[in-house]
Order: structure tokens, then sequence, then C-alpha cells
């Protein structure tokens, strides 16, 4: 098991490099450069920036320099906000996304599961119904949507949270993002986990634990349950990567200084490190996620399992 | 009734009836005596496993059950689910077809029977857990703390049902219910559990149901049977055996034309999926030759590698060694084009009828492709004429032509898809288990149908099955695999008798008898042992881990191919000195 | 002959999706959407980018000049909402319909060729998978030339495929091991004839499936994008930019969110909807 973790850990490296080599290339080859938009800048003052930041020299070079601070985790410095390193930037945006992340995450967890698995129990009854209007409507909803509306409803009808802003520590600030980011994810499970269960509760061994007098609560938890998380966990794990990384619509309804916006104004910019820095952690975050669930699968069912 | 003998389970005008629809069973009636072996016997759809179902609960909730169910005196139906469950498995013991899905997947055999132990018998863990060895040996399974630690999927579907079989038993309940307990497994296997069941009702005072389609089986085991159709009752009473289904034996061969199909030295490797994953070998270095005009059964066990053969036979896979030669042609030297020309000469009859037909394809257009491929150059009306000709031949009208295979039943697509094959004029006819999935009157009437096209066409066939009567009927020549390899070769005799192969007189063994005493002391005879896995098959002979007469040298030599008399052939070391029989 | 019952498989999933009240409904309110956003700017008087200085930020009301209202600049709200739709729509189709050609393509094939040819075509699509879905859209749409419906288009569809190809490698890879494949090859049919006459007939079901449900992805897409001011832009009206600017005016006029947000949850619901329904009613366990 750990052998095969350590192999598969491995084994993301190359992934991790494939995926560089193409959103730098992506990244390169878009018309313009990071200094186009200074309008201030004099011919010879740019000509000094593009040499002082090594883009005169020919790509390739430049892609190894950039790889070799990454080994060293030096992510570069951002092209606009020229007195900051890509590291300090990320650094000050992703603790902000992560707890927004990790909040809209377990509020999508505590209120999805618990839900598809009532939906499944009362399969075509009142509470099934009702769930799935709730879940139909939450998905049709989307962020940029339901975060205005909740803002309308908590922060200026009833006033009851800040409309947008943060403070550090301030969770009062994070309830009404970490609700917009969540719902529509709460939904999803909640669907997932209905559809999942209520085909594993009419696998055969499931009557014939009930046939066995288990118990409906030791049928659902120990024989029913497992296997209907396997489709579960497989959509959590790029979702938990996609939550972190911060939401540039939540954060931007918010007013929230996540990293969400770094990606789309580096991109627009011409940032180049900031946007491969922010891909770096994205898909690190997306490739260690998806072992997890890999091994995760390996737990509920032992078919799969590793040797 | 009696007054001393209250029935342990007692159903009265049993219902059952899903909103919308027809009921599945109307107001049955059966009573179960304390230590008898009931057998519950109909069709499929008959509405047998629902009955025992309806009593314990274990329908779909939208199901209407209504009626009376009764267990020692305690009305089952409307029991509060805390009672109900405190009687199921404890009191009533279930054992499900197809045991590998009835048992839990991600839990091991040991933690499910320690399970139910602490769950019945309020045991300590590991209390629960001694007795959950106890449970497997009891079944025997050998190897038991082994298999303990085992999971499901790495059981083989006989092991499974044992396991199935000590689940039902751990509360040491009163009454057994077996559903289709046999179906699906080979009949080796079949005879080993029905023997199984048999001697734990002898054992211990246990009351047996055992529900089945196949009335044959019940034979020895049976006190009484009741036979359901379309939902009622129809008969009750001693076994007695059905209308007798054994058809005409094959006609001798017309004089052995020349050799059509040949496969020399053919070996079939496949690589499991996985990191490194294994190779299993399904096929080893067989030579095969098909005359014309004499029809040839393959038998064996389930994977002895009798379909990867049918497939390499028919091109649909290439060997990983050796060679098949058509009419002398290898057919590895023939290109794409050349091979799908001549593919028309050997046909193939699947197991699963109607997953053997496009859904999206009439019958007219299934049958038709054939032609369309093969012969272009037809009219659409020449082209008709022959489908309907073939329909007809085959046995079905011409209204069926625009139908779709969903509205067809089991045996009517199974007869599609001969006509699929025969409008073609093959000259093999290959046939991969092709009555298994069909009912009793089906399976008689595909049989005559076989039996009738390899009469009036010069047509051979090669004939994949595991149910030796139907080799019997149409087959001239009988080819035992095991694990791959050839066993014994020889005239369709070897099954009347002849057979002189241990592994060939042990199918027939497995066969049950149809004179109850007889199918008795069958079942008392039974001896365990399965087929080894192919991954890692036994040195020298691999059947001597069933042998009952392997030696040393079985361990350390492959036996040789061997003329027992002319046509017929062995690989065993001994077959000298053993009788012959079965 | 009378036939009681369609015998085809399309006919009789048609019977039983509008068997369905959820399925009646979604098609109703499809039909309704598209009908209104088809000929509805021809019954009102106002043009898209006409600017009314009477009547700011006016309230709708069925007797005032502007039935939904008009925005902070006077621009007729019914007018631009329905006009936003007709380019959400058509953005959303033709995308979709580019995703599907080159995702069904794509994963019909990597599905049917034997061998590690179909294993590392996926193995591309994997890696663009790890690349974040909409971080590619996003830089698409900012690195090239800004407010190009085609640029947009292309931008949608070049991502969109990516899921399709899976979906339709899964279908295929369980297509070929069904019986009546093999029974094709059998009987001697051509690949390419197995192809277009078994496995593509029998991939429909599951396409037109996820088809709906990319339409409504699209047109998420297309919105979350004009909304981001990367799609389509200003004076052009699409549901994404309505409904960014009605969030600017949230705390003084709700309609202006409320109008354009409307339409598009209505959309994207009755896709939903529809998409389930479809699924079910092509599901071989129904009756």
């Amino acid at each position: 098991m750990l052998s095969y973790a350590l192999r598969r850990l491995a084994g993301l490296l190359p992934t991790l490099l494939v995926i560089l080599t193409l959103s730098f290339a992506i990244l390169r080859s878009a018309p313009g450069g990071p200094f186009d938009q200074e309008q201030a800048l004099s011919p010879q003052v740019r000509a000094n920036l593009t040499r002082a930041y090594g883009l005169d020299q020919p790509w390739p070079r430049q892609y190894l320099h950039y790889l070799r601070g990454l080994a060293h985790g030096d992510f570069g410095p951002s092209l606009r906000a020229r007195d900051f390193t890509v590291r300090e930037l990320i650094a000050q945006g992703l603790p902000v996304s992560a707890t927004l992340g990790a909040c809209a995450f377990a509020l999508a967890l505590a209120l999805g599961l618990p839900c598809g698995i009532a939906a499944a129990l009362h399969a075509q009854r009142g509470t099934d119904r009702v769930l799935a209007v709730l879940s139909a409507l939450l998905l049709a909803l989307p962020s940029f949507v339901i975060g205005p509306l909740l803002a309308l409803l908590f922060g200026i009808g009833l006033g009851w949270l800040p409309v947008a802003g943060w403070q550090p520590g301030g969770g009062r600030f994070l309830i009404l993002p970490a609700l917009t980011l969540g719902l529509p994810v709460a939904a999803y499970l909640a669907r997932l986990m209905r559809a999942s269960l209520l085909e594993t509760l009419r696998a055969p061994f499931v009557r014939s634990a009930q046939a066995r007098g288990l118990g409906p609560l030791r049928v659902l938890w120990r024989h029913a349950l497992p296997p209907a998380l396997l489709p579960v966990v497989s959509y959590l794990g790029p979702t938990l990567a996609f939550l972190i990384t911060g939401s540039l619509v939540v954060e931007s309804v918010f007013g929230l200084p996540g990293t969400g916006r770094y990606l789309v104004q580096g991109a627009i910019d011409r940032d180049y490190p900031l946007v491969l820095g922010m891909i770096v952690v994205y898909a690190t975050l997306t490739l260690l996620l998806n072992l997890l669930v890999d091994l995760a699968y390996g737990w509920l069912d032992p078919r799969v399992r590793h040797a | 009734m009696r007054p001393e003998a209250q029935p342990l389970l007692s159903l009265r005008a049993l219902t059952v009836r899903y909103p919308g629809a027809a009921p599945v069973l109307h107001g049955v009636d059966l009573d179960v005596q304390p230590g008898e072996c009931l057998g519950v016997v109909g069709p499929s759809g008959a509405g047998k496993s629902q009955l025992f179902l309806a009593a314990l609960g274990l329908l779909p909730p939208q199901a209407q059950v209504s009626g009376s169910a009764r267990y020692a005196g305690t009305e089952l139906l409307g029991l509060p689910r805390r009672a109900l469950d405190r009687l199921r498995g404890g009191k009533i013991g279930l054992v499900f077809q197809d045991a590998r899905a009835a048992l839990t997947p991600h839990a091991t055999i040991g933690a499910q029977l320690a399970e139910v132990r602490r769950r019945h018998c309020g045991e300590s863990r590991a209390l629960a857990r001694r007795h959950a060895r106890d449970l497997l040996e009891r079944v025997q399974v050998s190897d038991a703390a082994r298999r303990l630690q085992q999971y499901p999927h790495e059981l083989s579907g006989g092991l499974c049902q044992r396991a199935m079989i000590a689940l039902a038993l751990a509360a040491e309940p009163r009454l057994l219910i077996a559903d289709e307990p046999t179906t699906a497994l080979d009949l080796t296997v079949q005879s080993q559990i029905l023997a199984l069941l048999a001697a734990l009702k002898e054992g211990g005072g246990l009351s047996l149901v055992l529900i089945t389609h196949d009335l044959g089986s019940l034979a020895g085991i049976a006190d009484r049977v009741a036979e359901l159709e379309a939902g009622r009752q129809v008969r009750s009473g001693a076994w007695r055996p059905g209308p007798a289904g054994t058809p005409a034996a094959a006609e001798s061969p017309p004089a052995a034309g020349a050799a059509l199909l040949a496969l020399q030295g053919v070996s079939v490797r496949h690589r499991l999926p996985g990191w490194r994953g294994p190779t299993l070998e399904a096929v080893h270095g067989l030579d095969l030759t098909l005359a014309a005009g004499v029809s040839l059964g393959i038998v064996g066990e389930s994977g002895s590698g009798k379909s990867t053969l049918l497939r390499v036979a028919l091109a649909l896979q290439p060997p990983s060694e050796g060679r098949v030669r058509w009419d002398g042609t290898d057919l590895a030297s023939l290109g794409a084009a050349a091979l799908r020309g001549q593919r028309r000469n050997r046909q193939l009859i699947f197991q699963d009828p109607a997953g053997s037909l496009d859904p999206r394809l009439t019958v007219a257009e299934a049958v038709g492709e054939g032609l369309a491929v093969h012969a272009p150059q037809l009219a659409a009306a020449e082209r008709s004429a022959a489908v309907c000709a073939v329909l007809q031949a085959v046995g079905l009208g011409p209204e069926l032509l625009a139908r779709h295979p969903h509205e067809l039943s089991g045996g009517q697509c199974q007869r599609v898809a001969i006509a699929r094959a025969l409008v073609l004029n093959p000259r093999v006819l290959c046939c991969d288990e092709p009555m298994s999935a069909l009912d009793a009157t089906s399976q008689a009437q595909v049989s005559a149908l076989l039996a009738r096209s390899q009469r009036a066409a010069p047509l051979t066939l090669l004939f994949v099955s595991h149910d030796l009567a139907a080799v019997r009927a149409l087959c001239h020549e009988v080819l035992v695999l095991y694990l791959g390899r050839r066993m014994e070769r020889g005239p369709v005799t070897l099954l009347h008798g002849a057979a002189r192969h241990p592994y060939t007189q042990e199918l027939l063994r497995a066969e049950p008898a149809a004179d109850p005493a007889v199918e008795r002391a069958r079942l008392a005879a039974v001896r365990p042992g399965e087929m080894p896995s192919a991954l890692a098959p036994p040195s020298g002979c691999v059947f001597r881990t069933r042998c009952p007469y392997a030696l040393a040298r079985c361990a350390a030599q492959v036996p040789p191919w061997e003329s027992v008399a002319p046509g017929h052939e062995i690989a065993c070391h001994r077959w000298r000195e053993l009788p012959p029989g079965g | 002959m009378p036939e009681p019952l369609p015998t085809s498989q399309a006919g009789r999933t048609l019977q039983r999706l509008l068997r369905r009240a959820d399925a009646r409904w979604a098609l109703l309110a499809l039909g309704l959407i598209g009908a209104l956003a088809l000929l509805g700017p021809l019954l009102s008087p106002w043009g898209t980018e006409t600017l009314d200085w009477r009547h700011l930020a006016q309230p709708p009301g069925l007797t005032a000049a502007h039935w939904l209202g008009t925005d902070r600049l006077g621009r007729d709200l019914y007018v631009r909402t329905l006009s936003a739709v007709r380019i959400s729509l058509l953005v959303s189709l033709l995308a979709s319909a580019l995703s599907l050609v080159i995702g069904v393509g794509f994963g019909a094939v990597a599905g049917f060729v034997p061998g590690r040819t179909g294993v590392w075509m996926m193995r591309f699509v994997d890696v663009l998978y790890s690349l974040p879905y909409l971080f590619i859209v996003i830089i698409l749409t900012a690195l090239l030339p800004r407010g190009s419906l085609t640029v947009l288009l292309l931008s949608l569809g070049a991502v969109g495929w990516l899921t399709t190809a899976r979906i339709v490698r899964g279908e295929t890879l369980a297509l070929k091991q069904r019986p009546f494949i093999e029974a094709a090859r059998a009987l001697g049919v051509p690949p390419a004839r197995i192809v277009v006459r078994h496995v593509v007939p029998n991939l429909l079901g599951p396409v037109l499936v996820y088809a709906t449900l990319t339409i409504a992805q699209m047109i998420l897409f297309e919105s979350f994008l004009s909304f981001l001011g990367l799609g389509v832009q200003e004076p052009r009206a699409s549901l994404g930019n309505l409904i960014f600017l009605g969030a600017q005016e949230l705390e003084s006029a709700t309609w202006i969110l409320l109008v354009p947000a409307g339409f598009l949850v209505a959309l994207l619901l009755a896709l939903n909807q529809l998409a389930d329904a479809l699924r079910d009613a092509l599901d071989p366990r129904a009756a």
C-alpha cells in the first residue's frame, strides 16, 4: 500500500511537468507582453525591464530558468506587482481562499451527505420530493446569482451579516461567501449520494444483510453506505481542489482578498510567473487529491485494493 | 392437519401485487413441517422467490402483501421490524442465488459471520470470531482460517455459496430457505452444495425449503414438492420426475469428411490488468481437428477454456501460439477483408440470446445483415424472401419481422440468432452454451431445432456445453477440457459409460439421477474439490489435485496423449489400470 | 396492421419521456423561452440600445412603458434580456455542437481502436483535465482578442469536448463488451459498418442526455465569462453582463438583477430537468 502510494506520488511529477509545459506554451504564444499597458514607461525603461526579467532570452532558456527556480521553491517575481514575488502574493491570498474553501466544503458535506441519504431512504416520498426540488433549484443557481441574492436577503434585507469585505479572523465575513460556494456543491453531493445509495440499496447483498436480521441502521452503515460512497469520493477530490484555490466570482462579489483573481488578472496582464504559479498550486492540489481518492477507493472496495 | 405437528412455516392465501399490475402471487397456501425438505419448483416468473421474500418482509416497499405467513404460530406479516429482525437470520436463514453478489463485497467472510453471531447470539467479538471458523468448517470449507480473512471476490462461486450457507446457519436457525442455491454453478459444484444441504438436514433437525427451476435437482433431497405456475400453486406432493426431457440421441455420423477446422498447438494467454499483472493461460497447447459432418461437443467446468477455444476457432481472437487452419488455409495468413469474407462459413450462437442481438435492429434487419454483407448483389426482395424462409425454418412466423429483441422471449431471441447464422449457409455452427439461459421448454425446442438443422444441411456443430444431455443429443464426438488442456476425446459413447479419464467420470457423476434412491446415494458419495486457479496450474497432470487415483508420478510428469482405441484418446498416466465407467 | 405501441426505441423513449410531468414542464418552458427570445423583442417598441432618458431605473409593471423595467441608463430590460437569451442560446448551442462533434469523434475512436492508442489518447485528455477547467477558458478569452463571439465560441467548445470524450469513450468500451458487437464481428461485418450501424446508434441515448446537460453548461459558462467581462461585451447584452450590472445596483434596483437572473435560472432548471427525465426514459430498467 505504502509503496503503491509512493510510486503513484513519483508518477505525479511527469504529469505536472507536462501541464506546466503546456501552460507555458499557451501563455507565451499569446500576443502582447507584461508591460504593454503601462503607457508611462519609456521605451528605454521597458527594454531595461524586459532584460531584467530575462524576457529577452529565448523561450526554452526562460522555461528552464523558471523550472530551476521552481525546484528550489522559487515561483519568480510578479511582473506587475513588482514589489512582490509570486510566492508572497500566493502566501497572502491562499489562506483566505483556503479558509473559505474549507468552510464551503465542510458545509457541503454536512448538508449534502445527510440530505442525500435521507432522500434515498425515502425515495419517491415527501422528503425526497422536497429535496429534489431544492437541489434542482440550487444547481440552476450559479454563484454569481446566488451570491448577490444572499447578500440582498441577509445583508441588505435582514441586515444580519456584512454584505462584503474582510477582516482577518472575521468569521462573520465568511458565512455568506461560504454559503454561496458550498450550497451548489451540497446540492450536487446530495443528488450523487441519493442516486448511488439507491443503486446499492437495490443490490443483492443489501437484501441478504436484511435477511440476516442485522437491523436497518447496521445494514445502512456497514453494508450499503461504503460502496455507495465510491462515486461521491471521486467527485470530492477535484471539487476540494477547486474550492480551496479560490473562486473568482465569490471572492469578487464579496470583496475577499483571496487568490481567485490572480489567474484572470494575471492572464490579462501577461504576468506569466503569477499565472504559472497558480497553475502549479492548482494542478498539484488536484493531482494529490485525486491520488487520495484512489487510495480511499482501495479502502472502500477491496476489489481495487492495490498490492 | 395432525395436531402434534404444528407446521414451522405456514403460508395462507398469500397474495403479492405491485401497483398498476396483475398480482404476482394469487393466494398461495403452503406448509413447511419441522425437519422436512420442501422443494418449490416452477419456471422463471412463477413467483417462487417472491413467496418467501414476501413472508419475510424483504420485498420492495411498493409491494402489497396480503394473506398470512406464520412462523411457529407467530404472524410475520405486519410484525414490527425489531421482532422480525430477531426471526430473520435468528430462526430463519436465507440463502440467495448468485452468492458472490449476495455477500457484502467490502467485508471479509469472517467479519460477516461474526456479525451475525454477535447480533443474534450476543457473543463477544473474540467468541464470535472463533465460532465463525467452526461455521466454515461445518459447511466443509477447507483451510477455514485463511478463508475467514478473504473477501467474497477472492473466492470461487462454490466457496461463496458455502460461505452464504454458513452465514444463513450462523445463528442456528430452525428453517433454511435456499433460493436457487445451485443455479449458475458447475454441475460438480452443484452436487457438492446439494450434498451439503442434504447432510445439514440429516444432521441437525433443520427444515429446508429449496426453491429451484430445476425439478431434477430435487430428486435426492426433497421430501415434498410444491409446483408453482404464474403465481398459483398447481401441484403438491412427493417428488416425481418431470416429463421425460431426454431427447433422442444424435444419429450416427455420416462417413467422416475432410478436416474442416484444425487447431495446432494453440495456446491463449491473457495479461491480467494491473501493474505487472500476472498472465493467465486459458488454453494450453491444444490440438483439435473437426471433420466435416462429425459434430463435436466440448465439455468441462467453467474455467476450462471452452469459450476461449471457440473464440480462437472463429478467429475472433488470435492464439498466442499455434495455428488455426480452415480447409487447409492458415487463418493468420489471411488479410482482414479475406478473413471477413470467409467468416460466413463458421457462425456463432451465444449463451445470452437477447444480448447477442442489437437492441436497435428489428428481426428482419438482424437476420438480413449477414446477407447485406456477404451477398450485396441480392435485391431487397430476394433478401427478404431469404430472411422469411430461414425464419420459417427456425419456426418463427413473418409477424415477428418488425419486432425488436425486447419484444421477444428468450427462446424466440435464440431462434432469431440461429436464423441469423443459418441464413448464410455456414458449414460449421459454433454454439457457446446455447441453451443454458433458456427455460426447459425453450431448451427442448432449441435442441430439436439444432438437431433438425444439422440433418437438413451439411452442417457441423462445435458445441460447447456443460449440459451433458444436450451433448449426447446433438454430438457425435466429445472433447473433455480441464484447465485449458485436453483430458479425453472420443465418440459420444464416452458419455454413456465408456469414459476412461477420472475427470470425465467425475463430470458424469455430477449429473443428477432421476431415481430418488439412486440420487440420494449419489449425493452421499459426492467428493469435494474444485478447479484450481488457471494462474497457478498444478504440475504434471493438472487434474491430479482432484483425482482419487493420483500417484506421485502424476505430479511429476505431464501425461502423454495416448490412443485407447481408434477415435478414442486420453491424457492419463493410469488409464490402463482404471475401469471404464461414469 | 394496427400498431398500438410504437415499436422503435426512439418512439418508446419519447412516450416514456412525455409521460413525466417534469419533462412536459421543462419542454414547455424551453419552448416558451425560445419563442420569446425569437419573437418577443418584436412586440416591444424599444430597441436593445435605445436610451429612454425619461425612465431611468424604472421598476417593472405591466402598465408601465417598460414591462420589465429599465436599467440605470434607461434601456428596456424586456428587450435587452430577451436579446441576451438569444445570444446566450446561440453561443451555447453552437459551442455544444462543436464540443459534441469533437468529443464524440475523439471518444468513439479512443474507445474503439484496440491497444495502447486509445489509452494514450485518454492520457492527453486527462492532462488537459487536470488544468483548471474554467481557467483554460479564462486564459483563452483573456489572451485572444476580446469581444469576438467566434473566440468565445471556440474557447467554450475547446474545453467542453473533454468531458464528452471521456463519457463517450466509457460508453464505447462498455458497448464493445456487449455480445451483439462480437456477433457482428463473427458475422463478418466490416469494422466501419459495425461502428456506423451498431456502435453509434447505441451511443445516441447517453450522448443525447449529455448533450442536454452540455447546453446548460455552456449557457452557464457563457454567462459566467460575460459576468467577468471576458465574454460578450457591452453594449451588446448577454445574461452574464446583465446580471453583472444588476449586482452593482443591488441596493437600489433589485429587478435589474432579478429579471435576467430569472431567465437564466429558468433555462438551466428546464435543461437540467429535461436531462434527468431523458436519462430515466432511456434507462432500460424503466418499464
